[in-house]
Order: C-alpha cells, then sequence, then structure tokens
C-alpha cells in the first residue's frame, strides 16, 4: 500500500478567550491515501475549518504531528512549510478568493508560473483546464464577470493546475444555489480523480459527503 | 567723612565683581551652550535613516497609532516584507527580489486604525495598497502596479527599538507578486501587444534566478536618442498632466511608460496636496523646488533615472512640508 498523502497524528488546537481555554481539536488522527477523496463531515462549530487550516499550513499554534506527502510540517521552518504547501497542496474554498484585477486565465496561470512552469506551457495548461470546465469563451473575463458557478470552476481549475497531491476544500459549494452546487461539485470530483490528486473535502451536507469515497466524522474536535 | 566714603565704597563694590573678563568669559559659555544643543538637535532632526530605515526608536517614534499606520517607515516595512514572502513563495531569488524591492514604491491609500491594544501597545491597521515596480519587471499579465487591500498589525519590538509588522492580508499582492520577471521586450515594442497576448514568451521570460536579474534593465537601460523617444503605451500610462501636450524628454518618457506615469500621479497628489495645507514660505519653496526637479527630470538619460528622480522628489515634498529642508 502507497504512503498515505495524508496524516495526522494526535492534533490538537485550543483558543484561549480571556480566562476560558475552548479545545477545538482534541487529538485529531486520520490518513488519507494518493488518489482518495475523503468527506469531512461535521455540522458548523465542530472544528472542520481548523483542522484544514492546520493541515493547509496556513496558521501555527497546533500541537501534534501533520505529514504531508511523508514530510513532517512541524520539523519545517516557515519557507519549507511555504514550499510544500506550494508544491503538495491545492486549495478550494467556499468563496473563490479569485485575483479580482486577473482575469480567468491569468487566475489560473499565477500557480503554474510560480511553480516554475514555463509561461507558454502554463498558459497551454490553464486554457484547457478551463475550457474543460466549460470556461473556453470565458478567459478573458475577470471574476466579476463570470456568475458565482463559473467563479468557483475558475478556483477549481487553480487548484488543479499544479496537479497537487492533495486538494483541501472547505464547503467549496457552499455559496452555489443547490443545482449549481451539484454540477460544480460533480465536475470538481471528476476532475480531482482524472488528475490523479487526493482531496479532503468539509462539508456539513450529508448528501455531498455521501458522493466521496470515505467519510470522516468529526465531533466537538474528535474523529468518531 | 570716613565713614562716609567707608559707606560710599561698600554701595558700589557689587559692581565691581563683573569684570571685562568674567563678562567675556559668561558670553562664550552662554555661545557654546547654544552651539552645542542645536547641534544635538539637528543631528536628530536631520537623520534620514530614522523615516527610511524602520528602525525608528520609541523616542522619534509617533506616539499616536494612526500615524504609526500610515508612516513612511511602515510602508518600508511593508514593501521589503511583501518581496520577503512573495520570493519565499518562489522559492528562489531572494537577492534579485530585494534588489528590485528597492526600486519600487508602495503606497497605502486610506489607511486606517482598525484597533489598539493599549496593553502592548500593538496596532491593527487596514488599507488599499498600490506596489508600483521599476521600469524592466513585471508580473503576470505584463503589469508594473499592483493594488490590493491589505490588513498588517505593528508590534514595538522586544528590545524596544524599531516596530515588527506582521501582514494579515496581503496574498492579493504576494501571489502576483511572485510571478515577477524581467520584460523581455525591446524599448521600441508596443505594449498594446502585452494587452491582447499577455502571457506571451517575448514579454516575460521563464523565472529563473538568472533572468530575473534586474540589474542592468532597472539601473542602467540604453540612453534614448531623440529619435527613440515615443510613447510606447501612450494609451494607457496616464500622468497627472494630458498627454497630448507632452513636448519635453521627460514628458514623453513619463507618457510612455505606465510605472513612470504612476510615480508622476503619485508625486502630483503629494504635491497638491502639500500646497493646500503649506504657508506661504513653504508654498514658495514648493514652487521654486519643483523647477529645479522638472530640470532634473527632463536631463534624464533613462526611464531608470527618472524614476529615481521622482522617488527623490517625492522626499523632497514630503521633507519640505515637514520643516525639514527649510
Amino acid at each position: 500500500m502507497s504512503e498515505a498523502v495524508l496524516e495526522t497524528r494526535d492534533l490538537r488546537r485550543s483558543f484561549t478567550q480571556g480566562s476560558v481555554t475552548i479545545d477545538v481539536l482534541r487529538g485529531v488522527n486520520l490518513a488519507v491515501r494518493p488518489g482518495e477523496i475523503v468527506a469531512l463531515l461535521g455540522p458548523s462549530g465542530s472544528g472542520k475549518s481548523t483542522l484544514l487550516q492546520a493541515i493547509g499550513l496556513l496558521e501555527g499554534g497546533f500541537d501534534g504531528s501533520i505529514r504531508i506527502t511523508g514530510q513532517e510540517a512541524s520539523a519545517l521552518d516557515d519557507n519549507g512549510r511555504t514550499a510544500l504547501r506550494r508544491d503538495a497542496l491545492g486549495f478550494v474554498y467556499q468563496f473563490h478568493h479569485l485575483l479580482p484585477d486577473f482575469d480567468a486565465l491569468e487566475n489560473v496561470v499565477l500557480p503554474l508560473i510560480i511553480h516554475g512552469t514555463e509561461p507558454a506551457e502554463a498558459r497551454e495548461r490553464a486554457s484547457a483546464l478551463l475550457t474543460r470546465l466549460g470556461l473556453g469563451d470565458r478567459l478573458d473575463h475577470r471574476p466579476s464577470k463570470l456568475s458565482g458557478g463559473e467563479q468557483q470552476r475558475v478556483a477549481v481549475a487553480r487548484a488543479l493546475a499544479n496537479r497537487p497531491p492533495l486538494v483541501l476544500a472547505d464547503e467549496p459549494t457552499g455559496n452555489l444555489d443547490e443545482h449549481t452546487a451539484d454540477i460544480v461539485f460533480a465536475e470538481f470530483i471528476e476532475l480531482v480523480r482524472s488528475e490523479g490528486s487526493a482531496a479532503l473535502v468539509a462539508t456539513h451536507n450529508e448528501r455531498i459527503a455521501a458522493k466521496m469515497d470515505r467519510v470522516f466524522r468529526l465531533h466537538e474536535g474528535v474523529l468518531e | 567723612m570716613n565713614g562716609d566714603r567707608i559707606g560710599v565704597r561698600r554701595v558700589n563694590r557689587p559692581m565691581r565683581r563683573f569684570t571685562p573678563t568674567q563678562i567675556g568669559l559668561t558670553i562664550a559659555g552662554i555661545l557654546i551652550l547654544a552651539f552645542v544643543l542645536w547641534t544635538a538637535a539637528s543631528t536628530r532632526r536631520d537623520n534620514p535613516d530614522r523615516l527610511a530605515g524602520g528602525n525608528d526608536s520609541a523616542a522619534s517614534r509617533p506616539a499616536d497609532p494612526a500615524k504609526r499606520c500610515a508612516s513612511q517607515s511602515t510602508y518600508d516595512h511593508i514593501k521589503r516584507d511583501l518581496f520577503r514572502r512573495a520570493a519565499a513563495l518562489r522559492g528562489s531569488d531572494q537577492a534579485a527580489f530585494d534588489k528590485i524591492a528597492s526600486y519600487s514604491v508602495v503606497r497605502v491609500d486610506q489607511p486606517l486604525l482598525d484597533s489598539e491594544d493599549e496593553t502592548t501597545g500593538a496596532v491593527a491597521c487596514s488599507g488599499s495598497l498600490i506596489l508600483d515596480l521599476p521600469p524592466g519587471v513585471a508580473v503576470v499579465g505584463g503589469r508594473r502596479s499592483l493594488t490590493g487591500d491589505i490588513g498588517y498589525t505593528l508590534q514595538r519590538s522586544a528590545d524596544g527599538h524599531g516596530e515588527v509588522l506582521t501582514l494579515t492580508r496581503a496574498d492579493g499582492i504576494i501571489t502576483p507578486l511572485a510571478t515577477l520577471a524581467r520584460v523581455g521586450q525591446p524599448a521600441s515594442d508596443p505594449l498594446a501587444s502585452a494587452q491582447t497576448d499577455p502571457l506571451a514568451p517575448a514579454q516575460i521570460e521563464p523565472s529563473s534566478a538568472a533572468q530575473i536579474d534586474p540589474g542592468p534593465a532597472v539601473t542602467a537601460p540604453p540612453p534614448p536618442s531623440t529619435a527613440a523617444v515615443q510613447p510606447r503605451t501612450q494609451a494607457t500610462a496616464r500622468p497627472s498632466f494630458n498627454c497630448a501636450n507632452a513636448r519635453t524628454r521627460g514628458e514623453i518618457a513619463v507618457c510612455g511608460d505606465s510605472g513612470l506615469a504612476a510615480l508622476d500621479r503619485q508625486m502630483a497628489a503629494q504635491y497638491n496636496a502639500a500646497l493646500r495645507s503649506a504657508d506661504p514660505g513653504t508654498r514658495a519653496e514648493l514652487h521654486r523646488s519643483r523647477n529645479r526637479f522638472l530640470g532634473y527630470r527632463d536631463q534624464c538619460p533613462s526611464d531608470a533615472c527618472i524614476a529615481d528622480t521622482y522617488r527623490g522628489r517625492i522626499r523632497e515634498i514630503r521633507d519640505i512640508s515637514s520643516g525639514r529642508l527649510r
């Protein structure tokens, strides 16, 4: 069996407000295998986003172990974590977080250029991804000129542009109506599979969770 | 009579305490003391590193939290941190990014004080940041100006010298900045083609350390001949003046380069703001120095020289307004 792309051991996170300490994560152990699409299911406030923040190496203050593609994150300095995030992870958020001054094509090209892809190749790859998601005639449109579903498709293309081993998605269709959400999520799953990536998808929607390979249920900071 | 004479002597005795020597020594002492005080005050006022270096001591740091959000020292901090983080994201070229940072200009429109922690002295600020890159380099799409909303916190350092800055919301600047590359087109190429084909290889070269070196392109572009000085992006470069009336070499160069045009707009905005709040003496100095600046600018042999002249003028306006150069 191949090594897990993601493994956490006894992951803990607490927040202190005044004299009160809140344990948001209370020892989370999980593993995601290459190519696997896993749901992280839990109600609002259960710690899903905090867990994704930790795994995404976006925040410090965590205890425990996070291994991504075999690398122990806690052993890395700031630059090492930035490099691991750049090379191994893709992100899709509930809100697209596209850069408003750059058009759809440029938003997808940006991570490719940063990753070291030649500009012409980056452009070709970004164009192919967006065309595959039905945005071939929207390449030069800025985010403000795209619909919510189209914006989220661009965000999906951006997350998959570098073929990361692991995509982290936090309620990726939570900002869309149900019909559009179903279409975009199906496209997301199809693209993740065809690119050979794995995905950990936080959602509070049982129906969406049921479409994935496995489901982790997070309740009060621990997996059930 | 003797008694009267003795009495007269006693009355006159105090007048004899100040001999010419004593008076001379006293005046000399006062002059020396005044000179020492003047020298100390002048040194403290004129040290440019206090403003630009970001290591201002607690004594010279603005006590007003809102001024801390908007100080030049803070903007310099922000600029360095943006380039440092962009280089880290790219994973290479830190030295080249540092060099380009020194030629770039950062300003924040409407900087706001969001909150202040009176216990620690930390302040949280936000604003709309504009980063103007120097000629010769660009990010994806051929852009030389990046804008985006940012958040930043300032905390006094543990040793009491300077401030520690943390960017809290700057990915909209850092991500595109990490694609920085040398612009490969010759000066005579119309940038209009970059707008229709923003990612053409001829516009942005591969992002290797060897190719990003901005040295020659930024610091020493070939001197333009009179015939070669033509507006390159007249359609998009918008300085503070009407490019239809551009006549001098400096005006034509500014109209042909969006980065120079941005610097011109920044300088003009600062100049007009300074004029509005100036007393008659300051206003006269601003006018006098303006003519000198225009003369320097129009003699510049290169875009890099013009950019440096604008940056110097921006500093000069600030110094005149604050009374430092009067």
